[in-house]
């Protein structure tokens, strides 16, 4: 059974413009998922449904086989949530927030509460809006973690933060929890971030599902081909092609993705489009990520 | 200057103040009703200064709503960035707040006079006064508020936020409490002599405004201003932080109740809801319950009061689903939420209602109900109005005795030019024998106190006859109850019907509001929700308040009428005490789930709390 699923998803914020339409994915315990896109793709519209903070308006989620809206409580007891906004309670201090959460969640672990507590040297009595944003997200983090959850969802937990503190963020929640086999979920628009620790990526842009793959398939399997616009190739024959995920045009070329290793492409670029001079290479996920949501220009 | 106050945060509260100052000026609708009908009926007017009482019991709570709400955040992330002078910054968030205050004021002061002079014309005369008009306490009200902000400004002035602290509120609150005294003794001297002491904030305001140098501090709340303080490196597994921190983390669980409390915490509006919402609630509950009546006050608030307590219970549950944001991240059950949001306050209420009932059962305590008394040189029975009886078709009939002797009932007309009419069928007249006195007084102790006095006792104990020839008491009043130690017969179950009413109406008007709060939903729809409910409740109030005042009847003929009524229903149902109060909690049951309902559908995001109804939000 898989720990997170959601099939056909829609949901829109304005009448008639679905910010999600039609999003279908799942996850498996233990998988380390980075959930791409650009400002307003739909990623923290999505990991709000699996918390069941916001409802489907068609298709349905399930979050260990249970609508996360029809039983929230049993749901959110086996996830661990850090939002890219702040939401723990200002007024309140670090200790009763931590408090708080040791009382909801029964799997509390009050070893690898006082690891972190040590690890991220938080001053009980401090209130969290005197808080820095990155304190403030240590103390999410911590909440979060310390009861060993099975599905922990990050939407853009690093955002504002510094490289060392993003590395250290995102390091501990991976190291501590994914080796007890807890599936991530986490958003982000740091490349880096993805590749360092995800293992799978999906891809959202315009609120569908764009690229659902392996990292490792990703790096291997798929490429950039520029195609010169002299030899009168043009962007619609270049996406009637099966391997093609988009196409971005550009004053120099066009710039096509395809999944499929470099050879490959441009081995079908000739044999379909007959253009013996295409320029075939894998690139980093950033540069695929530009690629493939960026625009044209 | 006038750019920096028009923009200040104070200045956004002026609108919710005035809306507090409508509701002074419906509540003193509702004394008004009384101070007529009272002023018409008796010609003793024991409502003098009704107006002035609701006034301060209005104004100041929405000084302190200012005070609070405001008060804290001295100057905006984008003021601290333009080069505007820190001084000219602080002196113009001090005189927002002074003409925030003096705006409330000035609304909740318009209402009152308007309806003041209208009373007036209604009645023919002038209304009696408190030794003091309105306008003169509004100017002495007015004097002590613009020292009050500008001490509790003088604290720590270059500081950006303030954090609100009791050794702030204490001296300000002596400070207050100081000028109420004061200015009234020197504005008896001369009126200009209470100019004192806003002269004195005026220049206190400037000597702090000179003293001024350089820009606004940080306070520590503003960490993100500051761009947010690195977090810590350490190495992993070691321990950091001071010793202390690391002891202070508890060693056990929360208990559940303790778990609840900070869930309760985080949704409740602070400091205002147990600062202002809690005593309002109680003060709710004190006055349905009669409490007013039993210390000699209008009966009739009792039952007006219904659409208001709504109106304040939708006011309070008008920013906890704001928010559910920072719960909804927790395994907390949005049904246990709902509960807290509805059941606490109705709760409070509710112990307000048994306080009341409490302290007016001991005020009451031996006070003899069935009473009688000397009008014009004649005596006549007189028991309270729920004792007696509504005749609907106007025919009340003569009170007679089993050898034929009858009298002329008292009768009260419940509404002008209509037929209906309450009565008394315990009524004696002038020219009523012993026995036929005696027989009305034993009935009447049967019907109020649920005791059989035999007439013959009454009449040997308690009565005689002057030489004119008329029945007298043998002593100046009776004392039926005190001599037999009786105890006053309970009355129809108005806890809960008032209960039943007040219920829906706050949970059919919080519905359409929670249903509101979804993302989808536009801010402007969700808050026209919230207001229209508002407008809705006090619509009904006043409508009440203006039915009484057109017609020719009191409140407490109203009262009277709804207590005869329920007690009448509930008596003629078998068991109809517990039907009605089966009735009241099937059907507030039914409501409540409804608006669960909706409630468990709400989507809350970071950001919504900023719309706190009328507590105001945060700046």
């Amino acid at each position: 059974m898989s720990i997170l699923e959601f099939t056909d998803v829609h949901r829109a914020y304005v009448k008639g413009h679905d910010v999600l339409h039609g999003v279908g994915l799942s996850m498996e315990q233990g998988e380390v998922v980075g959930l791409l896109g650009k400002n307003g793709a739909g990623k923290t519209t999505l990991i709000r449904i699996a918390m069941g903070m916001l409802g489907t308006h068609r298709g349905s989620v399930r979050v260990f086989g249970l609508d996360p809206r029809e039983r929230p409580v049993e749901v959110k007891r086996r996830v661990g949530y850090v939002s890219e906004d702040q939401i723990l309670p200002p007024s309140m201090r670090v200790a009763d927030v931590v408090d708080l959460h040791r009382g909801l969640f029964p799997t509390w672990d009050d070893e690898l509460a006082a690891e972190l507590w040590s690890r991220f040297g938080l001053s009980p009595r401090s209130r969290i809006s005197t808080l820095s944003k990155g304190q403030a997200r240590q103390v999410a983090l911590l909440c979060a973690v310390a009861h060993r959850p099975e599905l922990l969802l990050l939407d853009e937990p690093a955002g504002g933060l510094d490289p060392a503190a993003r590395r250290e963020f995102l390091e501990t929640s991976i190291a501590l929890l994914n080796e007890a086999g807890t599936a991530i979920l986490f958003s982000s628009h740091y490349m880096q971030d993805v590749e360092r620790v995800a293992e799978r990526v999906v891809m959202i842009h315009e609120g569908d599902v764009l690229i659902d793959r392996g990292l490792d398939d990703l790096r291997e399997n798929h490429c950039v081909a520029l195609v010169p616009h002299r030899n009168g190739t043009t962007r619609e024959r270049l996406l009637g092609l099966e391997a093609c995920l988009g196409v971005r045009e550009r004053q120099d070329a066009l710039h096509a993705v395809f999944a499929l290793t470099p050879e490959a492409s441009c081995d079908l670029i000739r044999r379909e489009l007959g253009f013996e001079g295409a320029n075939c290479r894998q690139v980093a996920l950033e540069e695929m990520f530009i690629e493939l949501v960026g625009g044209q220009s | 200057m006038f750019s920096n106050i028009r923009r200040d945060p104070a200045m956004r509260y002026v609108g919710r103040a005035t809306a507090g100052a409508l509701v002074a000026g419906f509540l003193i609708l509702n004394a008004a009703a009384f101070q007529r009908a009272r002023a018409a009926e008796a010609g003793v007017d024991w409502l003098a200064g009704y107006n002035h009482a609701m006034m301060l019991g209005v104004w100041i709570p929405v000084l302190v709503v200012l005070t609070v709400a405001a008060f804290d955040r001295r100057v905006r992330r984008f003021d601290m960035a333009t080069p505007a002078e820190a001084g000219s910054l602080w002196l113009a968030h001090t005189a927002g707040l002074v003409l925030a205050a003096l705006a409330a004021l000035a609304s909740t002061v318009g209402a009152a006079w308007i309806v003041e002079r209208s009373v007036d014309a209604l009645i023919g005369r002038s209304g009696p006064r408190l030794g003091v008009e309105i306008n003169v306490l509004a100017y002495r009200l007015a004097c002590v508020a613009a020292l009050v902000v500008v001490l509790l400004q003088s604290v720590d002035p270059a500081v950006s936020r303030l954090s609100l602290r009791a050794r702030h509120v204490v001296p300000t609150a002596l400070v207050l409490a100081f000028g109420l005294a004061v200015v009234p003794a020197l504005d008896r001297a001369h009126p200009a002599a209470a100019l004192v002491l806003p002269t004195v904030a005026a220049a206190l305001a400037v000597g702090i405004r000179r003293r001024f140098r350089g820009p606004f501090r940080l306070s520590p709340s503003h960490a993100s201003l500051r761009g947010g303080a690195p977090p810590q490196a350490v190495a992993p597994g070691s321990v950091a932080g001071r010793p202390a921190d690391r002891g202070s983390i508890r060693k056990e669980a929360p208990s559940p109740f303790l778990v609840g409390a900070m869930v309760v915490r985080i949704i409740t509006k602070m400091p205002l809801m147990p600062l202002i919402g809690v005593p309002l609630t109680l003060g709710f509950g004190f006055a349905l319950s009669g409490w007013i009546r039993a210390w000699g006050g209008g009966g009739g608030a009792r039952f007006m009061l219904v659409p208001l307590t709504a109106y304040m219970l939708l006011a309070f549950v008008g920013y906890p689903p704001r928010r559910l944001y920072l719960l909804d991240g927790l395994p907390v059950s949005r049904r246990s939420v709902f509960a807290a949001v509805i059941l606490v306050p109705a709760l409070i209420l509710a112990a307000g209602y048994a306080g009341g009932r409490i302290a007016a059962d001991r005020r009451l305590d031996g006070r003899e109900l069935v009473e009688f008394v000397e009008i014009e040189g004649r005596h006549y029975t007189r028991v309270p109005i729920e004792y007696c009886e509504i005749a609907w078709d106007g025919d009340a009939p003569r009170p007679s005795s089993p050898w034929g002797e009858s009298a002329e009932p008292w009768t009260k007309e419940i509404l002008r030019g209509r037929p209906h009419l309450v009565y008394s069928p315990f009524s004696v007249d002038g020219g009523s024998s012993i026995d036929f006195v005696a027989l009305q007084i034993s009935r009447a102790v049967e019907a109020v106190y649920d005791a059989r006095v035999e007439p013959e006792a009454i009449r040997e104990r308690y009565l005689e006859v002057a030489e004119d020839g008329s029945v007298r008491p043998k002593e100046n009043a009776l004392t039926i109850r005190r001599d037999l130690g009786l105890r006053v017969r309970p009355l129809g179950p108005v806890f809960p019907f008032m209960a039943l009413v007040a219920g829906a109406l706050w949970l059919l008007t919080a519905t359409p509001y929670f249903s509101h709060l979804r993302a989808d939903v536009p801010e402007r729809s969700r808050k026209s929700a919230f207001w229209l409910g508002m407008l809705g409740l006090l619509g009904v109030h006043l409508v009440q308040t203006g039915f009484l005042m057109m017609s020719r009847t009191s409140s407490w003929v109203v009262s009277g009428v709804w207590e005869i009524a329920i007690a009448r229903v509930s008596a003629a149902i078998p068991a109809g005490r517990i039907v009605v109060w089966v009735v009241a909690a099937l059907v507030l049951a039914f409501l409540y789930r409804f608006a669960e309902r909706r409630f468990l559908l709400i989507e809350s995001s970071p950001g919504d709390d900023r719309f706190g109804g009328l507590l105001g939000g945060s700046v």
